[in-house]
């Protein structure tokens, strides 16, 4: 399988005491589904946006198809960056626009700014948003306001965003951390489904582990900016688990509690 | 049940601010009061007084009304004006403004800015133009302007900084371009508060568009002022009557129009 993605060694500090990533590497390769998982804080959401430079590490070395990301000019990376989907958390649509006008939003990095400005979509890339809505499932609700959709519904317009962009790698902040469980399976299903048939490459982290022993193909454990796993699913077991989500005083943050927590939190 | 102890419902810091609040409130009326030299029986005298001058107004005198009408058309079209123009030119300034889509100094230099254009009024910004440029409509549409445009930046910017970190993040997350994030994510999620601040603006710049011919800067203003000073309080009664129409039938339509929007849940 070709290499896609090479992270070296890549460290992270927000100021002298914290430090969000101390030393990550890892090799995301075409075809793989890698789940990160971790309690919060463990720097899940930092390593996912050092990948596409929303953040900038500050140390290491993060190679897309052969570019190095921390040599590339502004511009550059704008130009990765189209080639790199992202959903989140919270959706993080733009309510007020349609749900076709959101996913189109996927095609702005290939467009001028003039074009870009004032929605001149080509026909094609109006077609394809379309044909991309119809995968997931939302071709009768295009023109609906994104505000008017439910929890699942949003985050299946985000993964029509990405999709839109063409992407060969796939990057999800915790999709379904505000979702419902009945929710949850169907954009974990969409979500895998899609990276698989279009070969896209993907990088989510969760909380659920149950999702993750279920959808990954490899799973990574992090634990305060290390990652303290990288292997199969079926070879993590549960005093793993445990380690994982053990915090310093060695309690078990990762309880039925937590869970239900993560999944209530609702913007 | 007999060891009941009195639990306090707010922190007695708290208490104790609150109790300095209001005492510096009674000494700084009071204060006003001594610099002010007033007295509260001159009080009662100048209401006596304003009474008598209110029943004056009331007999009204309709003779000039053309003339009124026309310099009444004369103060709208200078709050029209002056609010779409300050609208347009703040809606530019307001991104360089807001900090979450500005760089830090750019943003503190304009919202600074802003902030000194602001605190002078408009009366003043009004009566520099016309010891400028010379009596007339022209001044007032330049003193509104300055105004309401450091007003509107700052409403404008506030709105944009409203707009949630997540939402521009997904947008730099697809290779977007800043101005097309602007274009496209800002402005859409932006473009209610916007109309309603421009509209609050200009029920605020109709009312002031009245009173700026005071400083010589035309309208109907000018022709309060011109009957004020030869106390023709009758004729006076009348423009106040049209200012009072216009200033509160612009609000009545507004309040109708908002009205209508929530009903129908226009999508503006």
């Amino acid at each position: 399988m070709d290499l896609l993605l090479q992270i070296q060694n890549v460290k992270k500090s927000y100021d002298e005491s914290t430090h969000a990533l101390k030393g990550v590497s890892l090799d995301v390769r075409q075809g793989e589904f890698i789940v990160i998982i971790g309690s919060s804080g463990s720097g899940k959401s930092t390593l996912l946006r050092c990948i596409n430079q929303l953040i900038q590490q500050s140390g290491g070395s993060i190679i897309f198809k052969g570019r190095a990301l921390e040599k590339a000019s502004k511009n550059e990376i704008k130009k990765i960056r189209r080639e790199i989907g992202m959903i989140f958390q919270h959706y993080n649509l733009i309510d007020r626009l349609t749900v076709i006008q959101n996913v189109l939003h996927g095609r702005l990095g290939y467009m001028s700014d003039f074009r870009g400005i004032f929605d001149l979509y080509s026909r094609e890339d109006r077609w394809n948003a379309y044909k991309i809505l119809e995968r997931v499932g939302l071709a009768e609700h295009i023109h609906k306001r994104a505000d008017q959709l439910s929890g699942g519904q949003k985050q299946r317009v985000g993964i029509s965003r990405a999709l839109a962009q063409n992407p060969s790698l796939m990057l999800a902040d915790e999709p379904i951390a505000s979702l419902d469980p009945v929710s949850s399976d169907k954009v974990m299903n969409y979500l895998y489904r899609v990276c698989h048939e279009d070969n896209i490459a993907a990088v989510v982290s969760l909380h659920q582990v149950d999702f993750a022993l279920k959808y990954a193909t490899r799973i990574i454990g992090l634990k305060n900016g290390l990652i303290v796993y990288d292997g199969k699913p079926e070879d993590l077991t549960q005093t793993l688990i445990d380690s994982i989500y053990e915090n310093e005083k060695g309690q078990q943050e990762y309880d039925l509690h937590s869970r239900a927590a993560a999944q209530t939190v609702v913007v | 049940m007999n060891d009941i102890q009195t639990i306090h419902l707010i922190p007695s810091k708290q208490k104790a601010f609150y109790i300095v609040f209001g005492a510096g409130l009674v000494i700084l009326i009071v204060a006003s009061f001594l610099w002010l030299d007033l007295k509260v029986t001159s009080g009662f005298n100048g209401l006596k007084k304003a009474l008598m001058f209110m029943g004056r107004l009331i007999l009204m005198d309709f003779s000039d009304w053309k003339s009124v009408l026309v310099s009444a058309g004369e103060s709208m079209s200078v709050a029209i004006l002056s609010t779409i123009l300050s609208a347009v030119a703040a809606f530019f300034f307001s991104f360089a403004a807001a900090f979450n889509v500005s760089p830090q100094a750019v943003s503190s230099l304009v919202k600074g800015l802003a902030a000194a254009i602001r605190a002078i009024p408009t009366i003043i910004w009004t009566l520099i133009f016309v010891a400028y440029l010379g009596f007339g409509p022209f001044p007032g549409v330049l003193g509104l302007f300055f105004h309401s445009f450091a007003y509107l930046v700052k409403a404008f910017s506030e709105s944009i900084e409203e707009v949630k970190p997540g939402c521009i993040e997904a947008m730099r997350s697809t290779g977007s371009s800043w101005l097309q994030i602007m274009a496209r994510g800002v402005v859409p999620t932006i473009k209610t508060s916007l109309i309603s601040w421009t509209a609050m603006r200009f029920e605020i710049n109709v009312g002031q568009s009245t009173i700026l011919g005071l400083v010589g800067a035309g309208g109907v203003g000018y022709e309060l002022s011109k009957t004020m000073r030869i106390y023709n309080f009758n004729q006076a009664g009348f423009v106040l009557l049209v200012i009072f129409v216009m200033s509160f039938g612009i609000e009545v339509l507004f309040h109708k129009l908002k009205l209508t929007v929530d009903k129908r849940q226009l999508d503006l």
